[in-house]
């Protein structure tokens, strides 16, 4: 069982969270708990049709409808210049449609009223004539000249977005023109949705009498939203408040800014009284920011013993309506060229094509540092295609292509620089871990018998903690983090960050992490985010960068305090402060260790006995812009067994063995492993947002998307390595995101080897029974 | 979008068949559930139906307009309009040819509905639609069939999809 | 309409809309906000709550079907005494990440718990498979759950010899 806060050095344990008291007795503050006084409801009225021109909205009816105090449609945005709005991606999205609609589900109006039932009501009352237009479903079909051209208002009259490159295609080319071998595939990594449990939603109460927005918002990221809103909105930055209060999962859903949010804005602004959106779960998936959705080739060369030479990657990322997603500016395929993954490659180049399609805008980063988990999935497949074609073992293959502990900090063949890890290691300890050559054995008795029993291994690299800010900004703006320390007079702490967390538990880890640096326990440290009146500012909690970036200030900002304590305590221990040593929990006399005095004596002392001419006070602020990303890595092996009858994949075992450096609390990191593994698993096995030819959305809800429950989801066996960050303050790396990245690859790659005998090489995601009884039927297994 | 076809044969007269096809008041009430049935002109007629597909229940307002393409012998329907933030668009043809005992109809129905009823409904509309289309046709031929019987005609053949 | 029921222990008498559920009126007319809202379908299980000792799914409820009955919810799991054992394990065993997921679940555990003491895995799986969480993968909670059935048939017992001490002393 865990420690209480109440513990000392606090660093490095598993200790409660700080948080639970609220949650377990239903005191979370999420935004829909939130009432104001005179607040009306909003809801929004969506199109039927994927692509259609939308010839006339009559709102008659809707306005003289009971409750309704305001009807909003495009042309009446378009008055405000806000019909449309920048998403993150450097894209323009309608907030509400004029003159077409681009995708089914796509808000066309807002109906405000003094209940939401009201608000939906009206809505009913609202006529739209729409005149369908075919719609664009096939990302390949969308770049063909015979394609509709869906985005009339873009200069460049095409479906496609951006073309982008990474790596060096002659050499790539030079090196496959002599290899012995050349293996390739096709893989999809379907289109999904992080789906957290709290829809997206906020309320806008704007006050006419101070000018002032205070806006509560479902955001991981209230700092940047708050600069966006005011650069869209000419509202000055200092009037708007962004509140991002409790938040129920997020996951990359709640980074984009959505019509829903904006609509609100523009209601209590006109109506200056607050204004609450909340979605419903079918609107959460069927408008707000999906992930993945890419389309990619792979060809990979090798020598004949399948020692890795080069890697081919061509890609089409299919973005839906509008570019909706949230990459850095200058990565508009995010970290895919992390594709090489753990191996060494000699070469390699990388292409990705982003189109337009009549789908729901997006390509977020759900549980996922930008498009990793794609160029994870990839390799991690490819490298078992190539396993299978040269005919080694998928272990020895790996182990045989690693990038050796020797070559860090290694530079990758498309630009990065990897900062540490001992992959062999990693991976030797999750063989033993799960006993893989007894695995392979049973595996053989198995087969001769023809049963279907699979072992998946995934041995991932990451790359997460966006900055460094030279090369990393959204919408311009740098991607440091940052952290404000506060002692008070007993040597209490308020610390308040730049991120925001959604259940990654910052308020139990940023405590330890301050604590350690200053001397106290995580009691003593009140841990405060989501204010943007008062936090510092940052960039948000989304691709695993708040430990490898708010984490970095948090401790910086622990020891800049420590140097001014420092300072009091030489004053209190009447010593000079060149013979003032600090042994973690107290600041005593060289030589003279009795002579002590805490971090609270010095606390106390700031505000009261100072030295002369010191300025009062002991708080500090730090902004934090990392030298370079985290490079947290694993190996997971996934035991699966198929039933010849049904095609039903049970994953009977699966072991994680993560290296995300140095863990601050690892209670935590292995339930962010926990998690991760199951949201891989639902990917893996469950997963999809299909779309018909005319562009229905055939998963907007938890009927049709499916979300594993404790029946459905395996027992996760976990383990660690520890390779710290030799550029990180605290040596930490960033994980919560790992397992999801990771485990995709090792639940395929299972299916694919139980399914290897009957010559299968591949099979595309989500493995449904359905999907594998037809292969199985295919080769005559079963009827 | 779906696609739905049939034909049957009607122990009437071409003629007669033609002169109900294309009345918007003869044809307007064959549409099954029909709850209002608003004549605006020969061509043109507005109806509101009560329609159920899965959890999803509720009436939709749609506009029907019809064109002549051989007089006497063919014509088209295109239907347009929505409910409960889904569409509906339809396109009905149809034809008639003498048979030895009458007339022969036939018909197809390219159906595309969008929204929460495509979407959430997906897996039942097929057969709602398909039921729908057919109910459509069947009443037609009920109407005429009960038009022609008061005229002493009786028998009736006709032939599924 | 007019509804009245017993909500944690207190009498409520209201005026309902016939369409309102149960969880809004617990959310908005009562202000009970731990029961949460998830998804449109029944499928989440976050706005679980007991009526009549039963769990329901209170967005599958209207207000007006609760007429007459008791219902329960996260926010009466605490005693006077303390933390419910539930809410102590979940907090102990870390079976929480967002919490939203988590007065949903406690109130499913809570009622598989009244009917069953001594669940196997299996069968608290089983019994929580109505309730989602996106975050935990459920591991900590079926150990949390655990923790706290184990706790409970320990006071349970306790309590019975004390009832039996006390028993024996008095004759």
């Amino acid at each position: 069982m865990a420690l209480h806060p109440s513990e000392a050095r606090p660093f490095g344990k598993s200790i409660t969270r700080k948080e639970d008291p609220r949650f377990i007795r239903g005191k979370g503050r999420y935004v829909d708990d939130i009432v104001l006084p005179g607040m009306l409801h909003m809801a929004l009225l969506r199109s039927p049709y994927a692509h259609a021109v939308l010839k006339h909205i009559d709102t008659c009816a809707a306005q003289g409808a009971p409750g309704v105090k305001l009807v909003l449609t495009g042309e009446d945005l378009a008055k405000l210049n806000l019909a449309w709005m920048p998403t993150l991606a450097g894209d323009n999205q309608m907030v509400l449609a004029t003159g077409k609609v681009l995708f089914q589900y796509q808000e066309v109006a807002a109906v405000v009223a003094q209940t939401r039932a009201q608000a939906e009501d009206a809505l009913q009352l609202i006529a739209v004539e729409y005149d369908a237009l075919p719609a664009v479903v096939d990302p390949f079909y969308a770049t063909t000249p015979e394609a509709p051209i869906l985005r009339d208002d873009r200069e460049q009259k095409t479906n496609s977005i951006f073309h982008w490159e990474a790596g060096d295609r002659d050499a790539t080319e030079n090196v496959f023109a002599d290899a012995p071998v050349i293996v390739s595939q096709d893989v999809r990594f379907p289109r999904v949705h992080p789906s957290p449990l709290e829809p997206c939603g906020c309320i806008a109460d704007y006050n006419s009498a101070t000018s002032k927005l205070t806006w509560y918002v479902t955001s991981q990221a209230p700092h940047a939203h708050r600069t966006v809103l005011s650069l869209v909105s000419g509202l000055p930055e200092h009037q708007i408040h962004v509140i991002s209060p409790d938040i129920g999962g997020g996951f990359g859903n709640k980074v984009p800014v959505y019509p829903g949010y904006v609509c609100a804005i523009v209601a209590s602004l006109s109506l200056g009284v607050p204004v609450k959106w909340i979605e419903t779960r079918t609107e959460n998936i069927s408008s707000t920011g999906f992930a993945r959705d890419y389309h990619m080739h792979v060809d990979v060369a090798a020598e004949e013993d399948g020692k890795v030479l080069g890697l081919r990657v061509k890609t089409v990322a299919d973005h839906g309506a509008f570019d909706a997603a949230a990459d850095p500016t200058k990565f508009p395929a995010g970290l895919f060229s992390i594709v090489t993954g753990s191996y060494n490659f000699k070469a390699a180049f990388v292409e990705v094509d982003g189109v337009y399609t009549n789908k729901a805008p997006g390509g977020v980063a759900y549980r996922c540092s930008f498009r990793v988990t794609e160029a994870s999935y990839l390799i991690e497949r490819a490298m078992d295609v190539l396993a299978q074609k040269v005919g080694v073992d998928a272990a020895e293959l790996r182990l045989r292509n690693f990038i050796q502990k020797e070559q860090f900090p290694y530079l990758s063949p498309t630009g990065w620089t990897y900062d540490s890890g001992d992959y062999a290691t990693t991976l030797q300890k999750a063989l033993e871990l799960i006993g893989y050559d007894e695995l392979r054995k049973e595996q053989a008795e198995k087969r001769a018998r023809g049963e279907l029993m699979g072992i998946g291994i995934s041995t991932f690299t990451e790359i997460v903690g966006a900055g460094p800010s030279h090369t990393f900004d959204i919408m311009g703006i740098k991607m440091f983090d940052s952290a404000q320390i506060r002692v008070h007079p007993t040597g209490k702490v308020i610390a308040r960050l730049g991120v925001r967390h959604q259940g990654q538990g910052h308020e139990t880890t940023f405590a330890q992490i301050i604590a350690e640096e200053l001397g106290l326990t995580a009691d003593d440290v009140l841990i405060e985010e989501g204010d943007t009146d008062t936090a510092p500012y940052g960039l948000g909690t989304y691709a695993s960068r708040s430990t490898p970036t708010a984490g970095g200030a948090a401790a910086l900002c622990g020891r800049r305090v420590r140097e001014k304590a420092k300072k009091l305590a030489a004053h209190l221990l009447e010593v000079g402060e060149d013979d003032v040593t600090w042994d973690g929990e107290k600041f005593s006399a060289a030589g003279l260790p009795a002579k002590a005095v805490t971090m609270k004596d010095v606390a106390f002392a700031a505000y009261t006995n100072l030295p002369e001419g010191m300025e009062p006070g002991l708080e500090a602020t730090y902004y934090y812009d990392p030298p370079n990303l985290t490079f947290p890595n694993g190996a997971y092996i996934a035991v699966v067994d198929i039933d010849k009858g049904t095609g039903a994949v049970s994953v009977r075992r699966f072991l994680a063995v993560d290296d995300c450096g140095r863990v601050i609390n690892p209670m935590i990191v292995e339930g962010q492993i926990h998690g991760g593994l199951t949201e891989g698993f639902a990917i893996a096995f469950m997963q999809d947002i299909p779309y018909d030819e005319d562009g229905n959305c055939l998963a907007p809800n938890w009927m049709d998307y499916l979300v594993p429950t404790a029946l459905d989801t395996p027992r996760w066996e976990t383990a660690r390595t520890e390779t710290p960050s030799p550029h990180h303050p605290i040596g930490a790396k960033g994980v919560g995101e790992s397992p999801n990245v990771g485990s995709p690859a090792a639940f395929v790659n299972a299916v694919v080897d139980a399914l290897s005998p009957l010559g299968v090489t591949h099979m595309d995601m989500p493995l449904s029974p359905w999907k594998v009884w037809q292969v199985l039927r295919e080769h005559g297994v079963t009827e | 979008m779906r696609t739905y076809q049939g034909d049957f044969t009607i122990q009437s007269a071409r003629a007669k068949v033609w002169a109900f096809v294309i009345d918007p008041n003869q044809m307007g009430p064959c549409i099954p559930d029909l709850l209002a049935l608003d004549v605006h002109s020969e061509t043109e007629f507005r109806t509101l139906v009560r329609v159920g597909v899965g959890p999803i229940r509720g009436k939709f307002d749609l506009t029907s307009s019809l064109s002549v393409a051989e007089n006497g012998r063919q014509a088209a329907l295109v239907i347009k309009g929505g409910g409960m933030g889904s569409g509906v668009d339809m396109q009905a043809e149809m034809t008639l040819d003498d048979a030895e005992t009458g007339t022969k109809l036939s018909w197809q129905c390219d159906v595309k509905v969008s929204g929460p009823i495509a979407s959430i409904g997906g897996r039942l509309i097929d057969n709602e639609a398909r039921k729908i289309t057919e109910k459509v046709f069947a009443n037609l031929r009920d109407a005429l069939e009960a038009d022609a019987a008061e005229s002493g005609q009786s028998e009736v053949a006709s032939s599924g999809e | 309409m007019k509804i009245t029921v017993r909500v944690n222990g207190s009498v409520c008498e209201q005026d309902v809309e016939p369409r309102t559920l149960l969880a809004y009126f617990l959310r908005e007319t009562l202000g009970l906000t731990g029961t949460h809202v998830g998804c449109d379908t029944t499928n989440c299980g976050a706005c679980t709550v007991l009526l009549d000792g039963r769990p329901v799914k209170s967005c599958t409820v209207l207000a007006v079907q609760a007429d007459g009955c008791e219902v329960t919810t996260v926010e009466a799991l605490e005693q006077k005494s303390g933390l419910h054992p539930l809410q102590q394990a979940f907090w102990d065993e870390h079976g929480l990440q967002c919490g939203y997921c988590t007065p949903g679940m406690l109130m499913a555990a809570s009622a598989l718990l009244a009917e069953n003491p001594d669940p196997t895995e299996e069968e608290i799986r089983f019994g929580l498979s109505g309730n989602i969480c996106r975050c935990t993968g459920y591991v900590n909670i079926v150990k949390a759950v655990q923790n706290a059935a184990a706790k409970m048939r320990a006071d349970e017992a306790k309590s019975n010899e004390e009832v039996a001490v006390s028993g024996a002393t008095s004759e």
